[in-house]
């Protein structure tokens, strides 16, 4: 194939790593100007912390989208297409109709992606039937639509013991619901279930007792480690297999929030750059790719072991961008990601729990407060300022 | 005299083909060399005549220490200079940061979707919320009273009784007596 793009450095996407890493290495180095490219081939750009807040009818859908072009920085080239192939021991990137892309520097910041058709039913039920899931702008609403017409019943919100962006987002939206449950006085009438594949309410303790003292006060009925395996959207029955026993369990329900399993694309894990995983193989301080210096690795593709969160890219970015101008400036890549990461954790209209913590589970509290307690001041900042802080600071490089 | 074995010397080496060779490349150069030796020679000359013009000297020294004196320069600016040397990263980082800031903020004051959103948002605060609501049903019952209902006597013993009144009229009891007050000591000073 004829090479048709050259670049000193590629990046692959143009979510809220690739932006804002793009976003800090032109800010930085204004020399790059036209010696990067961005591929995505997303028109769209979305805010996806928001829509919890739309499936609880707290946020309109419009507000966490914008175009994309309007995002990517001054002096960066976008080309809006989709990698097919990676192949780091050429330097080279093959492109679906973009022919291949040379490069100096290899930036992978493609996000994750979700496997709707690994649950069989799901993919034919969702949206109808009382299924719904905040993960897609074209179903989030019927996330809210299910909320406001729930006449009483069963809720069952799910958790895949996968890996999903923010570990924290499938119960968030159940505390919301619960609260409008009461709200519309439904509740009395209601179960609320939540079936989770992970061990435990919340990886870190802090946050877990207070997650657990709210479980108990909204009586929530909770299963752990078992998964959804299977969706009869016609006879609203949910199956479920307990990841230890291996038995099968089959619920009734009259809503369903779906959290479907997700794992890294395609072409990242058939590429020499994946671990034995799927995900980025990259150093978990600096970001640079185990095998293939030249690379470098960030969000959620990655295989940093810390929650994928637009908060842990936030973190990252920086230091992505510092370790790459070092190293084209011959330098050791010093900048270093402690593997910081947040979860605004809703627990109900006006209420959060801010989670943020480490590599290691310790706490990593921006605040002078008591961040383990509900707080309203923490739900106006995730709903009113964090948006602004996501489109005019992250993307620009600037926070 | 010279010596004949320094002279025989000399012949030999003269004859040999490299050194033969290196005296041609030299005549060839000589008009160049010259031309670089009389350039030498003039700059040689013009900074001997310059350094021999007091006047001139002694004009330029007279301006640099006019405006080395009109700076006021004293011992404490060196040692300022030297403190600012040293914090000099603090302080480019603190100013990337407050450059950084002033960024953001103009990126927010020139996002028209932005703004739009934080207007709304303050419309659905909690405590502003309250206010509006409750607002909007003051109006409204206003609205729905009969315009020339009578007010007596016993319905503004009523209104007086209101907690809110009440409270009211004791915030503004307790204003007056502050604002006498320093009405008073304003007098005495």
């Amino acid at each position: 194939m004829d090479f048709t793009h050259h670049a000193k450095v590629a990046i692959i996407g143009a979510g809220s790593a690739g932006v804002s890493i793009a976003a800090r290495l032109i800010r930085s180095a204004p020399h790059l100007k036209d010696q990067i490219v961005i591929i995505d081939p997303s028109s769209k750009h979305y805010y996806q912390p928001l829509w919890t807040l739309v499936g609880g009818g707290a946020a309109k859908l419009e507000d966490s989208v914008r175009e994309q072009a309007d995002f990517i920085p001054d002096g960066v080239n976008w080309i809006q297409d989709a990698v097919t192939e990676i192949r780091p021991d050429d330097n080279r990137l093959l492109t679906r109709s973009s022919g291949a892309i040379a490069y100096d520097y290899l930036v992978v910041a493609a996000g994750l992606q979700i496997y709707w058709d690994k649950v069989p039913g799901l993919k034919e039920s969702i949206g109808k039937n009382g299924v719904c899931s905040n993960y897609s702008p074209e179903y989030v609403q019927s996330t809210w639509d299910n909320i406001r017409n729930f006449k009483g019943g069963t809720a069952i919100f799910t958790q895949p013991s996968t890996q999903v962006k923010c570990g924290g987002a499938p119960q968030k939206i159940m505390y919301l619901a619960d609260d409008y449950f009461r709200k519309s006085g439904v509740r009395a009438k209601s179960r609320v279930v939540f079936a989770s594949g992970l061990p435990n309410i919340f990886a870190v303790k802090r946050y877990a007792d207070t997650l657990d003292q709210v479980v108990e006060r909204k009586k929530i009925d909770t299963k752990f480690r078992v998964e959804l395996i299977g969706i009869d959207g016609e006879g609203r029955k949910a199956t479920f297999q307990n990841l230890d026993t291996k038995e099968t369990l089959s619920l009734h329900y009259d809503m369903i929030h779906v959290t479907p399993p997700m794992g890294p694309f395609p072409f990242i894990a058939s590429s020499p750059l994946a671990d034995k995983d799927g995900w980025v193989d990259v150093d978990k301080h600096t970001l640079q790719h185990n095998k293939y210096p030249n690379v470098f690795g960030a969000g959620d593709c990655s295989n940093l072991p810390t929650s994928k969160t637009g908060a842990a890219i936030r973190k990252q970015a920086p230091t992505v961008a510092a370790n790459l101008l070092s190293l084209m400036n011959g330098k050791e890549p010093k900048a270093h990601y402690d593997g910081y990461t947040s979860c605004p954790l809703v627990t109900g209209y006006n209420k959060l729990v801010l989670a943020e913590f480490d590599y290691d589970k310790n706490p990593a509290e921006s605040f002078p407060i008591d961040q383990s307690q509900e707080r309203v001041s923490m739900y106006l900042m995730k709903r009113n300022l964090l948006p602004i802080m996501y489109w005019n600071g992250m993307l620009r490089g600037l926070m | 005299m010279a010596d004949l074995t320094t002279d025989a010397q000399i012949k030999a080496i003269l004859e040999s083909p490299e050194h033969k060779e290196s005296l041609l490349y030299l005549i060839n150069k000589l008009p160049e060399l010259t031309d670089a030796l009389q350039m030498l020679e003039d700059k040689t000359a013009f900074v001997r005549h310059v350094l021999s013009d007091k006047s001139s000297l002694s004009a330029l020294a007279d301006e640099a220490e006019d405006k080395w004196n009109s700076l006021q320069l004293s011992g404490e600016h060196a040692s300022a200079i030297l403190a600012l040397t040293h914090k000099l990263p603090l302080l480019v980082e603190s100013l990337e940061k407050a450059e950084e800031a002033a960024s953001f903020v103009k990126q927010v004051v020139t996002d028209k979707q932005s703004l739009a959103y934080l207007a709304g948002s303050l419309k659905e605060l909690p405590l502003v919320q309250e206010g509006t609501d409750i607002l909007a049903e003051t109006n409204l019952r206003y609205r729905n009273e009969q315009p020339y209902s009578k007010i007596s006597i016993m319905r503004i013993f009523k209104l007086l009784k209101n907690p809110a009144l009440v409270s009211g009229f004791r915030y503004f009891e307790t204003l007056l007596e502050v604002v006498h007050k320093h009405a008073k000591n304003n007098k005495g000073a």
